[in-house]
């Protein structure tokens, strides 16, 4: 136990994967993932609920992949009987001019447009390799039945192929692509990978391009961008062969794609704007790996009339066609993490969050060995999850649990779970089993039920939730298509939001675009809230796990349900809420620490700031982020508090240290913390939040904080 | 005494608008180091780092404060202004809009800081040089209407980086009313370790004694 165990959740028993490397990376293979998440028969094994400790992979183990296939359509899986329900949906979107926006890959990986486009190339061109060419690939899809058959619990009835519109979530978040089995060769994943990267557009817009050829017909894409930019021929003179396609091909019903500006837009804001909806229709190369170009960022001059489009380079990129990865790129995806990081992110600031002192539980704390240092060690850098024997078994053993746990609420018009719920019975180990960590494969699932009911004793009644997540998918996509004040910033904030990971490495890659149009929508669903930096970290953890449309629902539950509104509200008022909460119980336990930096004028907005707008996302790893998560969502904004406590009560014997100064303890609560044990840590804010006696008085203070305000004695009342 | 006279502690401030490079001119400041873009992340709040220098000599220790470029942050950056003796305003070459808004940068600064403090002005991503959208001169002449230093600088080429917080400090170590205050009669305030004022309450008067002193920087 004292052994400093740095994984919370043990890699998922998915070694399988590491087919080529002998383990040294049991992390997503791309080349074998690829194929297998567009497989839909993933969604018959995710539907599934079933128990495969053989092939169990975590959701965010497939991010890696998803950036290819679960994005873009479903690869694969276009299997014919699909296409009929998907039609008549993609007739209504379409229909309703939005096409260009449900054409946002996210979008679409669970939309029906992508089967009714079986006219594209790329799905032409999978259909050949599946039913025709019988390429490797169909040994991956059709593996999948016999996996899932001899696994699949009663509770799942789908059957392989049946579902369309199958919830990318739980495809990738359940279910094992059968196809980790049995990886086809490389060959093959490539192929769907680059294939289906190249797709979106052409399941979209209908073109009915020859796959092999991937080249000249995706010029049309040119139109597509920025009026003002594209018509100008000089700026796409850079590149020729793009300008030689012929335009006549431009297919009519990419044209209402192309957004058109506000009546009061600002030109900036349209053109990124319109930028992401270019990218929409032609995709980027290499995403995933390669870095991308900037375009949007920098202005020129007091506008962006001198950028080059990025249609041109896209058309230019696209005359490539799909290409082989080479050695080199297979190695840098293999490098990836369990999460989908390349690297953990870097900060040069690392403080062990050791377990000895969250071995004592929250209570009044007088005497502070003042003997210790001022600032612990610092960490060179965040050691690597590792996994072990041990802790996949444990793993597995959860997902079984939470198999029985999680039952499928509602199905779509394709059978596939929409919804799920827990199962009654199984109530009462909910509170229990969250705070030992919601296996990951489980994640997406189960943050978006806990999510839907809203945070314990929350008790608001907010209507039939499905409908009402329909509704707000559908203010997602309308408002993608409306003009935000808020896009430069957006676009700002964008490519330096969860770094290192591959989903959004790539500029204006399908993560990017999907965070900037989750973010976008959300910035026009509340008046008074807008964007608030801080947002991203939030959408781009949750773009880990759901689809777009789920995580804006997500999000708006989140503004809605979990007082996030006050927390992004000009003036934080709910920020200042929490600090005065904690300020309240840091006084109770740590009265030592609260006059410590009453005197010395540490005022929480001088750390915490950023560890209650970004749920902490950049103050912690990333796994032990979603540890915390998986409480907040069931708990509510309690927790956050109590994870701000925690974090003050490792460090109150070096913040009490006779040598410490405002500059070191600053210094210290300024630093990026890599939690020795994770599960430590948790039972620890589970034992606070479980003290009823401190839980009412945290409520009690939130309701003096509110009368404060009232009277405007706020301040005052802050260190 | 004098020799071993505790090096005095500076408090400096970065502003400016969001993503023109003020947490990676103090990355490469403090820690000689450079994220690209997709390793960086917005500055959230504000932020905190100390570093030590040496200036003719003379060992200084910089509390610097980063903060959040985003115009809904100003209710919480601005009370970090109070105290600091050296506030770099910064903006980026290549993007005419963030030159633009330093007019509101300074307004700020009016409000919320006394005339003696030492103000530099910085246009960073030099190494953006392709896509310049604001001319040396045009910042320099902004810099000197408004009484202060000025350099164009790049974090990510290391260009005037380590320059601008020199210069910077030493105009500050000049101005000894900034950071030696007069008397020593603060410690009536029962602090245990006499600090300037720090970042606290949002009691905007504090600072009011300095005014005496005003004597503009440049």
């Amino acid at each position: 136990m004292d052994a400093p165990t740095l994984v919370v959740v043990p890699p998922s028993p998915g070694s399988q994967l590491s087919t080529r490397s002998k383990g040294q990376h049991a992390y997503p293979q791309i080349d074998n993932s690829t194929t297998a998440a567009p497989n839909s028969n993933s969604i018959d094994t995710l539907g599934s609920n079933s128990y495969q400790p053989s092939e169990s992979r975590s959701s965010s183990e497939n991010t890696a992949v998803n950036i290819y296939s679960m994005y873009s359509d479903g690869g694969p899986d276009a299997d014919p009987r699909l296409s009929y329900t998907a039609d008549t949906s993609a007739k209504r979107l379409v229909g309703r001019g939005t096409s260009s926006r449900t054409n946002s890959p996210p979008t679409n990986m669970g939309s029906p447009e992508f089967r009714y486009s079986t006219t594209s190339s790329r799905q032409n061109s999978v259909h050949e390799g599946v039913y025709e060419t019988q390429s490797p690939m169909i040994s991956a899809t059709t593996s999948a039945p016999k996996t899932s058959s001899t696994t699949r619990s009663a509770a799942s009835p789908i059957t392989p192929g049946e579902s369309p519109t199958g919830q990318v979530i739980e495809r990738t978040g359940f279910g094992q692509p059968a196809i980790l089995i049995n990886p086809p060769p490389r060959r093959s994943s490539r192929q769907s990978l680059h294939s289906n990267r190249l797709s979106n557009d052409r399941d979209v817009d209908g073109l009915s391009t020859n796959s092999s050829h991937h080249g000249s017909s995706s010029m049309p894409r040119a139109s597509l961008s920025p009026t003002r930019v594209s018509s100008d021929p000089a700026t796409s003179a850079t590149s020729s062969s793009a300008q030689s396609l012929p335009k006549a091909i431009i297919p009519s019903p990419i044209r209402p794609m192309a957004p058109s500006p506000g009546a009061n837009e600002d030109p900036d804001s349209y053109f990124v704007r319109a930028t992401y909806a270019a990218f929409d229709v032609s995709g980027v190369r290499g995403d995933g790996y390669e870095e991308g170009e900037e375009l949007t960022r920098a202005r020129m001059g007091t506008g962006r009339n001198n950028l080059p489009s990025p249609l041109p380079d896209t058309a230019k990129r696209l005359t490539m066609g799909p290409k082989e990865l080479n050695e080199k790129e297979v190695q840098i995806l293999g490098q990836l993490d369990r999460y989908g990081f390349y690297a953990p992110p870097s900060d040069n600031r690392l403080v062990l969050l050791a377990t000895q002192p969250l071995r004592t539980a929250l209570s009044s704390y007088k005497t502070a060995s003042t003997s210790a240092t001022p600032t612990p060690p610092v960490l060179p850098a965040q050691p690597p999850l590792h996994e072990t024997r041990e802790g996949r078994k444990t793993e597995d053993r959860r997902i079984a649990k939470w198999g029985r746990m999680l039952v499928p609420a509602s199905r779509d018009s394709g059978t596939n779970i929409a919804r799920w719920k827990i199962e009654e019975r199984k109530e009462r180990k909910l509170e229990e089993r969250v705070f030992k960590g919601i296996p990951d494969r489980w994640r997406s699932a189960a943050w978006y039920t806990l999510i839907e009911r809203g945070p314990v004793g929350a008790g608001k009644s907010r209507g039939d939730s499905s409908l009402r997540a329909e509704k707000l998918a559908e203010e997602y996509r309308d408002a993608i298509d409306l003009p935000s004040s808020f896009d430069i910033q957006i676009d700002l904030d964008v490519p330096r939001t969860i770094s290192g990971h591959v989903m959004f490495k790539t500029r204006y890659g399908m993560g990017q675009r999907s965070m900037f149009h989750v973010l976008h929508s959300f910035s026009l669903h509340c008046d008074s809230c807008g964007y608030c930096q801080g947002m991203g970290p939030v959408a781009a953890t949750l773009l880990c796990y759901l689809e777009p449309e789920k995580v804006y629902t997500c999000l708006v539950r989140l503004h809605d349900d979990y007082d996030m509104h006050d927390i992004f509200l000009p003036g934080f008022k709910g920020l200042l809420e929490a600090f005065y909460v904690q300020e309240k119980i840091m006084q109770k336990m740590l009265p030592g620490l609260y006059s410590t930096f009453k005197q010395n004028s540490i005022c929480t907005t001088a750390y915490a700031v950023k560890w209650y707008i970004t749920l902490f996302a950049n103050t912690v790893p990333f796994q032990t982020q979603l540890r915390l998560w998986d409480i907040y969502f069931l708990e509510g904004k309690d927790i956050l508090v109590l994870m701000a406590v925690a974090i003050l009560w490792v460090f109150k014997d070096n913040l009490l240290s006779s040598s410490a100064s405002f500059e070191s303890m600053l210094n210290l609560l300024s630093s990026f913390y890599v939690v020795e044990d994770e599960d430590v840590l948790m039972a620890w804010l589970r034992k606070a939040m479980s003290d009823r006696r401190l839980r009412r008085e945290m409520a009690g203070w939130r309701e003096e904080w509110k009368e404060l305000v009232h009277a405007g004695k706020e301040m005052e009342a802050l260190i | 005494m004098a020799g071993s006279e505790a090096p005095p502690n500076l408090k400096l401030l970065l502003i400016g608008n969001s993503s023109v490079g003020k947490s990676s001119l103090l990355m490469r400041f403090t820690d000689a180091q450079f994220l690209p873009e997709d390793e960086s992340s917005a500055t959230i709040g504000v932020d905190f780092r100390v570093c030590k220098m040496e200036i003719g000599g003379r060992r200084v220790k910089l509390s610097i404060w980063d903060t959040a470029g985003q115009e809904r942050f100003r209710t919480i950056t601005s009370s970090y202004y109070r105290g600091a003796q050296g506030i770099i305003v910064a903006y980026d070459i290549s993007n005419r809009e963030t030159f633009d808004a330093l007019p509101r940068w300074f307004t700020e600064l009016d409000t919320y800081v006394t005339p003696s403090v030492v103000k530099m002005l910085v246009g960073n991503k030099l190494d953006k040089e392709f896509s310049r959208a604001v001319s040396e001169d045009e910042g320099r002449k902004f810099a000197q209407r408004n009484g202060c230093l000025f350099l164009e600088a790049s974090a990510k080429t290391n260009v005037g980086v380590r320059e601008a917080f020199q210069e910077l400090v030493e105009k500050i170590l000049d101005t000894p009313e900034l950071w030696a205050p007069a008397a020593p009669r603060i410690t009536s305030t029962a602090t245990a370790k006499p600090q300037q004022s720090m970042p606290g309450s949002i009691d905007l008067s504090a600072n009011a004694q300095d005014n005496a002193s005003s004597g503009c920087s440049c």
